[in-house]
């Protein structure tokens, strides 16, 4: 009778809860993780920053912690568009009571709610959604942004396609969670000059200046949830070289929407207050995408004008927290000595590649957008630069 | 609803759970709900067709019981007949017999509008409540007298919609009975269940997209690349029935019922008459004991048995569907069967002469092949889907020699990639291997006498082995089993 009790119930009920402890485990390792925002403390941070690329390359929390001791978060993604920042906002207001949050203004000009790439597996749209928790948010969010409706459950349900990830294998990262050492900042370590490449071989792509509804509709939703949460705003746009997506066009319609809408953006682009934050010839790994020392300066420069601006927000530098974030800076400092000591070794000066060398600080002058208005100014620009710029240098041709 | 699907994954645990609380005497009533709510997730009109081949064997089988005079008895069965073939040939071949005539008469006629549905597993239940009124007419069973039990044994879930063609003399007699909970049926079954879904969707839905590129382009491919894709198909066709059976199998044995084995390592087979009595065995042994053996079998001569057997084999491809097509595969496993035995004393003087031993591995071997081919090539007949295309890939197979794509990498563009086509070259040797160990061991009682840690592991390799390797997602539309067109 005994034998018969545990073959027939403990066994199958032991076997049952084995399997499913398996078959979570598997299903955990292939899915893309959550994303680490999550397994932060509750109500820490006061500011909060979205946006693309540019954003994540850019803003340093750990950087405005040093300089001012406020408490940020990054969440920008790549390619994040205007409607994915505000489903990330609406989600990171579940967790966070942030005193401010900012949003970049880069994506206000793509072309749709995601550029092209819809792909569930990889591509930019899975990039923002896949780090997002289970919830009526991302529903929503997968269905208002993604055009394909046969892919949504590969979305929701990730399993669905990231079951075929056993052909491309499983790297150190499927085994372990999410990490964002730096509160959502991702440094780069590439250094190139900027000016030179935009004097020697110009990216002039730049995007049409025409306002795209469905972004429009989603920044007012911001605007909305901000008032609604009582969360203050704030708009910028990061600065970059003119030959590069956003063109002069692109800046006189942002310029007109804000105004007639009445919202204000910090644009670090053309602004002579803002024109030498960053050094275009050394603090950048292209025209758009900042490298560490950009990062330093711009976040710098913005975390100055955040003290300035928002007196709400606290300085926790004497805090009894304060030392968990020194611990984060001191880690980042050591990884950025050593990545930059290994990047001066392999970079070559003569491959178009600048060696990184800590710039000087205060150079005489950086700012180049006050005077360009048209494309004859921003060859006029080239050229002056070339000659102010290149005595020490050669241009290949 | 279909066994590959998240619907069954819940109906099936919550069927099984149920049937095994409720008490024993109305689980059939348990089992036939759940049965006509399997069958009609499909279609519900399809259960009107059902119900009514249901009804019409239930009463012609009871009358024929009572009647004490032969000729009642052979009236009832009669009308069975004719009216369950009758509603075969409304619905699944009319549109054949309408298009046949159109062709030999150059008419057009117009098609009556019911001929479009072909309600699944048709084919099936109606050669399985058929058997059943024969076996009563022949007094080899009485008559049931529970309707509600013989309306199970009709649509028994696991088996309506592919089979195995059960017998009355079998699976009713163990529904009549009723089944207990046994924990060696419930790991037998679900072990049986999941080796089954591997085979289903891991093999032969990657063996599908080959051979799907093939047929459905024929025109493109030469050569080895259309033998590529026929084999292909010969193994699909095979693994996903096989599959498909373990499943239907697994799932009565869970339940408690053991019904009938459909193949036995039927590509082991060394010929072709050998092939058969491996192959859908539930429904040659059906066509030998209703059909062949009445028809008079092998005693009334050597051509009546010819005979015999051609009709036996148009019979059985006019079964699997409603195209000449179809008629051509039967006739030529017919044909093959009757150039063998034509040839038997050629073949005789040929082994006796190179003084060949007939038991050696490699004459099997060499037989192996030989009727592998052979019923691959038929199988050509099958797979296409009119008979100008099946000619089309036969010539192309035979209009170039190129193995070089055998060689070239060209195998990896064919549908699958370089990865799935290993995994999956993999799999079918594991296949092999199981088929190999089956005619030595029963395979699962072997696994059974192992040790608790390797069937664990077996079982829990099998579970994450299938959700990881199956094909399924977006970018992949759920293929249904081949057996539910027949």
């Amino acid at each position: 009778m005994k034998k018969n009790k545990w073959n027939n119930v403990l066994k199958p009920i032991i076997f049952i809860f084995v399997i499913i402890f398996i078959v979570y485990f598997t299903v955990w390792v292939f899915c893309p993780k959550e994303m680490a925002y999550y397994d932060e403390p509750a109500n820490e941070y006061e500011v909060l920053f979205f946006g693309s690329s540019t954003v994540y390359t850019s803003i340093n929390p750990l950087v405005i912690f040093e300089k001012s001791g406020i408490k940020s978060y990054n969440l920008a993604r790549p390619e994040q568009s205007i409607s994915s920042s505000y489903y990330y906002m609406v989600e990171a207001l579940k967790y966070q009571k942030p005193k401010l949050m900012v949003l970049d203004l880069y994506a206000l000009f793509f072309y749709g709610e995601y550029p092209d790439d819809i792909n569930p597996a990889g591509g930019v749209a899975a990039a923002s959604i896949n780090g997002l928790r289970l919830s009526d948010t991302k529903r929503e969010f997968v269905e208002k942004v993604i055009k394909d409706e046969d892919t949504w459950d590969d979305y929701l349900m990730p399993w669905m396609s990231s079951h075929n990830n056993w052909k491309t294998g499983l790297g150190e990262e499927s085994f372990k969670k999410a990490e964002e050492p730096y509160k959502g900042y991702v440094p780069s370590y590439n250094s190139s000059d900027c000016l030179l490449k935009s004097l020697q071989n110009p990216y002039i792509e730049t995007w049409s200046a025409a306002l795209n509804e469905n972004n429009l509709d989603y920044l007012t939703k911001i605007v909305k949830l901000c008032n609604e949460n009582d969360v203050p705003l704030l708009l910028i746009k990061t600065p970059q070289t003119p030959d590069w997506n956003y063109s002069i066009n692109c800046h006189a319609a942002l310029k007109n929407y804000c105004s007639a809408n009445n919202l204000f953006v910090l644009n670090f682009n053309g602004d002579e207050e803002w024109s030498g934050v960053t050094d275009f010839a050394k603090d950048y790994s292209d025209g758009v995408h900042m490298n560490v020392y950009g990062a330093e300066h711009f976040s710098t420069a913005l975390a100055k004008y955040i003290v300035k601006t928002y007196p709400d927000v606290t300085d926790y530098r004497k805090s009894d927290t304060a030392g968990e974030w020194y611990e984060k800076i001191d880690a980042f400092k050591a990884e950025k000595a050593e990545k930059l000591a290994s990047a001066s070794a392999e970079n070559k000066p003569d491959e178009g590649e600048e060696e990184i060398e800590k710039p000087e600080d205060e150079d005489t002058d950086k700012s180049i957008w006050p005077w360009i208005t048209s494309d004859q100014d921003f060859i006029d620009w080239l050229l002056e630069k070339l000659i102010s710029h290149g005595n020490d240098r050669t241009v290949n041709k | 609803m279909l066994f590959n699907s998240i619907h069954f994954m819940l109906f099936f645990p919550l069927v099984t759970v149920v049937y095994f609380i409720i008490p024993k005497k109305i689980r059939y009533i348990w089992l036939l709900l759940a049965s006509y709510y399997f069958y009609m997730s499909l279609d519900p009109v399809y259960a009107i067709f059902l119900f009514a081949s249901t009804l019409i064997t239930f009463l012609c089988a009871l009358f024929a019981s009572k009647a004490e005079k032969q000729s009642i008895k052979k009236l009832m069965l009669t009308v069975s007949l004719v009216l369950n073939i009758g509603m075969l040939a409304v619905f699944k071949y009319c549109g054949f017999a309408y298009a046949t005539i159109e062709a030999l008469f150059n008419v057009s006629l117009a098609e009556p509008s019911f001929s479009a549905i072909l309600p699944v597993g048709i084919s099936f239940y109606v050669f399985q409540s058929l058997g059943y009124n024969i076996d009563v007419y022949r007094g080899e069973r009485e008559a049931e007298k529970n309707f509600f039990k013989y309306a199970l044994f009709v649509s028994f879930f696991p088996l309506i919609m592919s089979g195995p063609i059960e017998r009355s003399k079998n699976l009713l007699n163990q529904i009549d009975q009723g089944s207990s909970f046994d924990y060696d049926n419930m790991r037998k079954g679900l072990t049986r269940m999941l080796w089954g879904f591997i085979q289903k969707m891991i093999i032969a839905d990657r063996l599908a997209v080959i051979a799907n590129t093939v047929f459905n382009n024929y025109e493109q491919y030469t050569g080895f690349s259309v033998l590529i894709g026929v084999i292909c198909y010969s193994l699909q066709i095979y693994i996903d029935f096989a599959g498909y059976s373990n499943i239907a199998i697994g799932a009565s044995r869970v339940l408690g019922f053991k019904v009938c084995e459909n193949f036995d390592t039927p590509y082991f087979a060394t010929s072709v008459s050998d092939f058969w009595r491996r192959w859908h065995m539930s429904l040659s042994s059906w066509l030998k004991d209703y059909l062949y053996i009445p028809l008079g079998g092998n005693r009334k001569g050597t051509f009546r048995k010819y005979l015999n057997l051609m009709i036996v084999f148009l019979v059985s491809g006019l079964w699997h569907g409603a195209e000449w097509s179809f008629v051509i595969w039967g006739a030529l496993h017919g044909l093959y069967q009757i150039v063998g035995s034509l040839l038997q004393p050629l073949r005789d003087k040929l082994v006796e002469s190179l003084n060949i031993d007939r038991e050696a591995f490699s004459h099997k071997l060499l037989k192996g092949i030989a009727t592998f081919l052979l019923v691959s090539f038929a199988w050509i007949f099958f797979r296409a889907p009119d008979t100008a295309t099946a000619f089309a890939v036969i010539k192309n197979m035979f209009s170039s020699f190129n193995p070089w794509v055998l060689t070239d990498y060209s195998i990896y563009k064919m549908g699958l990639d370089a990865s799935d086509f290993r995994l999956m070259s993999g799999f079918i040797g594991v296949n092999i291997l199981i088929s190999a160990l089956k005619r030595q061991y029963n395979v699962l009682d072997k696994i059974m006498e192992q040790g608790i840690w390797f069937r664990w592991l077996l079982y829990i390799s099998g579970v994450i082995i299938l959700l990881v390797f199956s094909l399924y997602g977006s970018s992949y539309e759920t293929a249904s089993f081949l057996y539910f067109q027949f």
